[in-house]
């Protein structure tokens, strides 16, 4: 008789099945019903987040038009290629999405502009699974309808525990104004515990780039700056520390002698471990030049060092960050190109990609996590979900007065 | 001169192999260097597998001893051509246990045994690599794996990885 992968320890099938890409690992899941247990253990799906940790690609988001679907495009790391393209099969209150962050093999998504964190969707796009945080501490107060957010995603220490950290703001989206009665009230969410606990306030600080975040040291950092009388426009550096639960502040560089353009927009990065900040000197909306500064030394104001200039050979309009020593740049000629600029060779090279609406250009890597905690979609169905309500497109008119409910 | 140590398969047979070979296995290392391993090191592994598990031992251990004898002049083309040649073997052998399916999994019982990493992790991509890509039911058939599945649930199984089941 034939011998069966059966008579192997349950450890070497795990040491097989761990290499596998996610694609095959949910074809593995119809195998039989031990490998579906083994395949769907939380162990396991840990295990296979780990060993393909360094398999990262880049993951694209853009839209066809102005208004059109969102698109997610996953391409190769090196060559640029794009593998798969994704729709989002599920659409948000503003149908406008803003990607927060990609990491474990999850998107997690917001509306843009003036709902931006009030509801958070962590997507699984490779086994199509979707968690849809509603929930918040200070729900009581969405009422009110004068609030805004701010989030950052990161890890806690120990494990691959994903963490949210959600500011609210009372104020007007447009017009923050930081009132002494109301300071901001802060809440993080924990996948492992699938709940969001209250931390205390951060009270008086307000970060302005909702938008740019980094994530290094056990903490995510934003530039923001200090609201209230004498400290407008002092800008800063706020972090969160998520197994302390603590804000801290960090000094910015002096760069406010960088580049000669009529603006400058500095925003936070991670390169190499350290915390970096990016400065773009922009001049008729065009990129004159970019710094970058390095803090050397987490914490110690001292140690920024400006370590990096770069000069455009062509009209840039945006930088997307660094990713893997390569600072990304969004060119205006070639419909949108992006364009990559090694940080090692000091060379900027053209990815021949990019599309007219580009949104976010951010790391993925494939992982089965929310396999158990997420609701399975359809994939490229178009669906609207809002609070795990499925509704086809034609009930639009349902939504819209549902979405009026919940407002 | 080298150290010779004897091994004797389940099924009695003997194998003469130097010490630098064999202790590349982590569990015979320890029987060594205990003083456990005196005479004739009796093992839980069949004569073919064995045989098999030494060819993979005595490759490496070559690999090794010629890159420690290299100067740095013209290593960089040998190396290539080393690279070359173990990858030449490597196919060689994962192609015969490929082949035979029983060789390859008492050779990943043996190495999981003998704890030998190297050829655990190389026999494990090699499965790996054989399950890439394939439907569930041509990996039943090639693993003779029983599908255990109700109709139900592998109704309600397709139903919600039903994308992932078309080539």
């Amino acid at each position: 008789m034939m011998t069966s992968i059966h008579h192997l320890p349950v450890e070497i099938l795990f040491n097989v099945l761990v290499r596998l890409p996610v694609e095959d690992l949910i074809r593995c899941i119809g195998v039989c019903k031990s490998w579906w247990c083994l395949i769907t253990h939380p162990n396991f799906i840990s295990a296979n987040l780990s060993f393909h940790k360094n398999c990262n690609g880049y993951l694209l988001h853009h839209k066809m038009g102005p208004s059109g679907r969102n698109l997610f495009s996953k391409l190769h790391m090196n060559t640029c290629v794009e593998h798969s393209c994704y729709e989002a099969p599920f659409s948000c209150e503003t149908d406008f999405f803003q990607l927060v962050a990609s990491s474990n093999g999850l998107i997690c998504l917001s509306d843009l502009h003036h709902f931006f964190g009030k509801t958070i969707y962590l997507w699984n796009p490779c086994i199509w699974r979707l968690k849809v945080l509603r929930h918040s501490c200070f729900a009581r107060h969405f009422r009110d309808g004068k609030f805004f957010f701010a989030i950052g995603v990161g890890f806690g220490q120990q494990g691959n525990d994903l963490k949210i950290v959600r500011i609210m703001y009372s104020g007007n989206f447009h017009l923050p104004i930081y009132v002494e009665n109301q300071p901001p009230k802060v809440e993080v969410y924990s996948l492992a515990t699938n709940s969001w606990r209250r931390v205390g306030t951060n009270a008086g600080y307000y970060t302005i780039d909702k938008l740019s975040t980094a994530y290094v040291n056990g903490a995510v950092h934003w530039v923001a700056s200090k609201t209230g009388e004498g400290y407008r426009f002092r800008k800063f550096v706020l972090s969160f520390h998520f197994d302390s639960a603590n804000f801290g502040e960090i000094m910015l560089p002096n760069y406010h002698h960088d580049g000669d353009g009529d603006s400058r927009r500095v925003s936070v990065a991670v390169l190499k471990d350290s915390l970096v900040l990016i400065v773009s000197c922009l001049n008729n909306y065009k990129i004159e030049r970019c710094y970058i500064w390095v803090m050397r030394e987490y914490g110690v104001a001292e140690s920024w060092t400006k370590e990096y200039s770069i000069v455009p050979d062509e009209r840039f309009s945006r930088t997307f960050g660094i990713i893997n020593n390569h600072l990304l740049f969004e060119s205006t000629v070639n419909g949108a190109e992006l364009v990559s600029y090694d940080l090692e060779n000091l060379q900027f090279k053209h990815l021949g990609i990019g599309r007219h609406y580009n949104h976010d250009l951010v790391t993925f890597s494939e992982s089965l996590v929310l396999y158990h905690e997420g609701i399975p979609l359809t994939p490229r169905k178009y669906l609207i979900i809002e609070g795990g309500i499925h509704l086809g497109k034609r009930k639009w008119s349902v939504f819209l007065q549902l979405q009026k409910k919940w407002r | 001169m080298a150290i010779m140590y004897a091994l004797k398969s389940s099924d009695n047979e003997i194998f003469e192999v130097e010490q630098k070979v064999i202790e590349q296995s982590e569990t015979i290392k320890k029987m060594i260097e205990d003083g456990a391993a005196t005479g004739e090191i009796p093992l839980q592994v069949s004569s073919k597998t064995l045989a098999k598990v030494l060819e993979w031992c005595k490759q490496r251990q070559h690999k090794t001893v010629e890159n420690e004898n290299d100067d740095n002049k013209g290593k960089r083309k040998k190396e290539r051509d080393e690279d070359d040649d173990i990858k030449e073997w490597e196919n060689k052998f994962s192609d015969e246990l490929k082949a035979d399916k029983d060789v390859l999994f008492d050779l990943l019982l043996a190495s999981n045994y003998l704890d030998l990493p190297a050829l655990l992790s190389f026999l494990c991509q090699l499965v790996a690599d054989m399950v890439a890509g394939k439907m569930p039911e041509e990996i039943r058939r090639m693993f003779n794996i029983e599908n255990d599945f109700t109709p139900e649930e592998e109704k309600a199984i397709t139903a919600e990885h039903g994308w992932a089941f078309q080539p």
